[in-house]
């Protein structure tokens, strides 16, 4: 296998590719191939270039310099319908679908032949043919805003094959899903490889990459660190040419805390459609100095559970207090002012304001008062210096704070986001996969965060799709299942089989 | 703005002109006195530019107004009715007060209630928009609809004027000489231009360093992120749209108390000369900054004006002189919004 993989010539190889925005090279002179039916693993710390290197294959960046190769032919790639002529697909980091359409007409979109007349039966047959084909099932009438994130992500990649991709470049596909949804798309994608594709994955979880991937380029800073087959690669060598040094990781300080005051939620239910409820009479107390972390399948409840505490979403029944002071009819405004923190799941069109710079994004919760406005008016200043402060102090990789935010890397938006919540000082802090999408280094660095800010006295409400990140954080775990609490454990007592169980709905005695 | 850019809107007005002659030689006119006269009646002489700030103030004033609500993307096309309705309200004070009170308080209480006017016509598709999903675009073009017929009916009964007879033309009586807007001591031109000078200004500042002007950015920058930042859209859309229909009532206020003097309805109520409509463009092609906005609104008021001149004087045809002014606002929109550079760096890669 290995032997023969290494005579094979490569389908693409990429020399040489430069790509720099101002002040910023992204890509250094990167030597990059895939070969035939592998699925080779691209990674390296946040802001290293591997979004920028794809979107160069995909032909939605222009390099400065360099060539690409097809097959051995040099290949001029201008725009993402050149590289689907040459069978290359793209899922992005964040999805491209639209919501209120169905799957069949997410497929359609753009295709050729709909211009001349929509023959949705055609495209239907076709579309059942790939799904037998490649064991990828989903319901083609179906809404994609009523999918779950695994659907949308086999949809993405339905879409890629139907339109003839045999390279598919997948940017952090599992950084959203479900550890089950995680098996299932390295099930579809091993079947992929074995009908001749080949896929380049993004991830920051080690573990995948031993799990599914056959080769590993590393970039850092825009060069090329490592490159080899993961059968012959160490763990260490891996993390080393990623971050440049070796990586400890150091036990978290977890002070004794004892804070007075608390996050008091009682009887909280939501309403879905048809008055079903998706949160179900949850009722639970966060204390200041205490980190509670919510185990549940995505889907259960417990991201409305979060949205209703923030205001984004109304409870139906229930109350709220924070403090002694009782919250649920106040507006979000309202819960900030009096220190509710909020780190989203949904970081690009909730987290920031994509097209307005760092600064400008620095002050979502904060722009109503003294300092950030002064006589009414904008205090640049102040603005400024706090937006700096997030970028020192969470070693965001930004030019300056005046730089878009959607001109970041996904995970600096992270980073950028996460240290937003956390400087405002919040009393209470609501956190959505706090780490979702941040290399080895950052995750570590935020999770510290999380713990000093639980050492000082805030009270953090941890809900995370990675059980072992929930077990080294949480003081206390309560499982959702169905919109309601169908399980709690102390720190001491966390039991990742039983967690695991109660999270799928079985029931313990 | 780089001078890239500047050559690049440039070179699409030109385009613009250079197609415009293929109609001028359809007409049997000479392309070349025909584009001349044109600019020369809009920008070339005194009086030209006298004319073309009369097209331009009240234009200047919506187009500022349009940049509310649009920067947080909600799409107001109902300026034009919102002006009509700020003429309707503001003549009515004129002929009921002028003799009454001072002429400032005239002036005064004119431009408040034309504010009102707009303001309030601008109210009913925002509530369905917010309330019940119904599609601004829609709904506000409809109410220029309704607008134009009410201006129609109004001039023909309630506010006829005596003369209307006489002229055999629907207008009511002119507001008295000495409740006018004066004249800038010297020139030809209103203080009503100075006043969209001001409320340009002034609106810069608004969207630019007040928190008001920064939720609305947020607000255009989507649901989601607005709510997560505990902005209530509600009521800065509402407000958006209060500002942008009172802004737009007020510039009917200024063009009858600074221009017209009396209520005319609109010979030319089209989408293309339109101050209402115009607007739009201007706002867009401006990237909805006022200062920018001054701008872009004495281009278009100068090209509208050599058309209204051309078609007075010179005897073109209409509909061949709207042609020309479409194309030429067409161009110079597709040379803003355009990104030349971009294409120019393609070409050198390949
Ligand atoms: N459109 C852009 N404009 C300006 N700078 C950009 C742009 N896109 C990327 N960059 C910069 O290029 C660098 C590389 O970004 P890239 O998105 O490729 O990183 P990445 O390796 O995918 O990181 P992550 O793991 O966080 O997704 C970053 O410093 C980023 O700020
Ligand atoms: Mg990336």
């Amino acid at each position: 296998m290995n032997m023969e993989k290494s005579i094979k010539e490569p389908i693409v190889k990429m020399e040489g590719i430069v790509k720099t925005f101002p002040n910023v090279v992204a890509n250094d002179g990167i030597d990059f191939e895939i070969y035939p039916k592998e699925i080779h693993a691209l990674l390296g710390e946040n802001g290293a270039g591997k979004t920028t290197l794809m979107n160069i294959l995909y032909g939605l960046y222009k390099p400065d310099r360099g060539t690409i190769y097809i097959y051995g032919k040099k290949v001029n790639i201008r725009n993402p319908s050149d590289a689907q002529k040459l069978g290359i697909g793209m899922v992005h980091q964040h999805f491209s679908l639209i919501p209120y359409f169905n799957v069949l007409e997410n497929i359609s979109i753009g295709l050729k032949e709909l211009k001349i007349n929509l023959n949705t039966n055609k495209i239907k047959e076709k579309l059942d043919r790939i799904m037998q084909e490649y064991g990828l099932q989903v319901d083609p009438e179906k809404k994609i805003e009523e999918m779950s994130v695994g659907e949308m992500q086999r949809v993405e990649i339905l879409k890629l094959l139907f339109r003839g991709a045999n390279i598919l470049i997948l940017d952090e596909p599992t950084s959203a899903l479900t550890p089950q949804e995680v098996e299932e798309l390295f099930k579809s994608l091993k079947s992929l490889v074995n009908q001749d594709k080949s896929i380049v994955i993004i991830t920051h979880k080690l573990y995948e990459v031993f799990e599914i991937s056959d080769r590993i380029t590393v970039l850092r800073k825009g060069k090329v660190t490592y490159k080899g087959f993961t059968k012959d690669t160490e763990q260490e060598a891996l993390v080393e040419a990623m971050v440049g040094r070796n990586v400890v990781f150091e036990e978290f300080n977890r002070k004794e805390t004892n804070y007075t005051g608390s996050l008091k939620v009682i009887g909280l239910t939501v309403y879905g459609k048809g008055k079903i409820p998706i949160v179900n009479k949850v009722s639970f107390e966060l204390k200041r100095g205490e980190i509670l972390g919510i185990a549940a399948v995505a889907g259960n409840g417990e991201k409305e559970l979060i949205d209703a505490l923030f205001g984004l979403i109304k409870a139906n029944e229930g109350k709220i207090f924070l403090d002694d002071k009782q919250i649920d009819n106040k507006p979000t405004k309202t819960r900030t002012q009096l220190g509710l923190s909020y780190i989203p799941g949904e970081r690009l069109t909730r987290g920031v304001a994509a097209g307005l710079s760092l600064s400008f994004n620095s002050i979502l919760h904060d722009h109503w008062s003294d300092p950030y406005i002064k006589n009414s008016l904008l205090n640049e200043n102040e603005i400024r210096k706090f937006a700096r402060k997030i970028i020192s102090s969470f070693y965001v990789n930004a030019n300056s704070e005046e730089t878009l935010a959607k001109q970041l890397s996904g995970g600096n938006i992270q980073k950028f986001i996460v240290g937003r919540e956390i400087l405002r000082e919040p009393k209470y802090i609501l956190a959505v996969n706090p780490t979702s999408g941040l290399d080895v280094g950052a995750t570590q660095m935020v999770r510290q965060a999380l713990i000093e800010m639980r050492n000082s006295g805030a009270g953090i409400l941890l809900s995370s799709e990675d059980l072992d990140e929930l077990v080294s954080l949480s003081d206390r775990i309560i499982v959702m299942y169905k919109g309601e609490i169908v399980g709690s454990f102390k720190r001491g007592e966390f039991d990742k089989l039983r967690i695991g169980s109660l999270m799928m709905g079985k029931k313990l005695n | 703005m780089n001078i890239l850019k500047i050559i690049q809107i440039v070179f699409f007005i030109f385009l613009g002109l250079l197609i415009s002659s293929v109609f001028f030689i359809l007409f049997k006119l000479s392309p070349l006195s025909g584009l001349g006269t044109l600019l020369y009646e809009g920008f070339g002489t005194e009086n030209g530019w006298y004319n073309t700030l009369r097209m331009t103030i009240p234009l200047l004033i919506i187009s500022v107004g349009l940049s509310v609500p649009f920067t947080a993307k909600f799409w107001n096309i109902g300026a034009q009715g919102q002006f009509i309705i700020g003429e309707i309200f503001a003549t009515w004070i004129g002929l009921t007060f002028a003799n009454i009170v001072p002429p400032l308080l005239d002036i005064a209480l004119a431009m408040v209630v034309g504010f009102v006017g707009g303001a309030l016509w601008a109210m009913p598709p925002t509530i369905m928009k917010l309330y019940s999903g119904a599609n601004e675009i829609i709904t506000t073009l409809m109410m220029n609809f309704v607008a134009v017929y009410l201006l129609l009916w109004i001039v023909s009964g309630p506010l006829e004027g005596a003369q209307a007879k006489l002229v055999g033309a629907p207008t009511s009586a002119p507001i008295p000489a000495m409740d006018m807007l004066p004249l800038i001591p010297g020139t030809q031109i209103s203080s009503g231009f100075l006043i969209s000078l001001i409320i340009a200004i002034v609106f810069f500042f608004l969207l630019r360093y007040t928190k008001f002007g920064y939720e609305l950015k947020l607000i255009g920058e989507g649901q989601n992120v607005a709510s997560y930042s505990g902005i209530n859209i509600k009521r800065q859309i509402i407000l958006s749209m209060i500002i942008s229909g009172g802004i737009s009532g007020v510039a009917g206020m200024v063009y009858v108390y600074g221009i017209t003097s009396t209520l005319i309805p609109q010979f030319f109520s089209d989408v293309s000369t339109s101050f209402g409509y115009v607007g739009i463009p201007v706002a867009l092609m401006a990237s909805l900054n006022p200062l920018g906005i001054i701008f872009t609104s004495i281009f278009l008021g100068g090209i509208l004006n050599g058309a209204f001149v051309m078609e007075a004087i010179y005897s073109v045809p209409i509909d061949l002189v709207i042609t020309i002014y479409g194309l030429i606002m067409i161009f110079s929109l597709i040379g803003i919004m355009f990104d030349l550079s971009k294409i120019l760096r393609r070409k050198k890669i390949k």
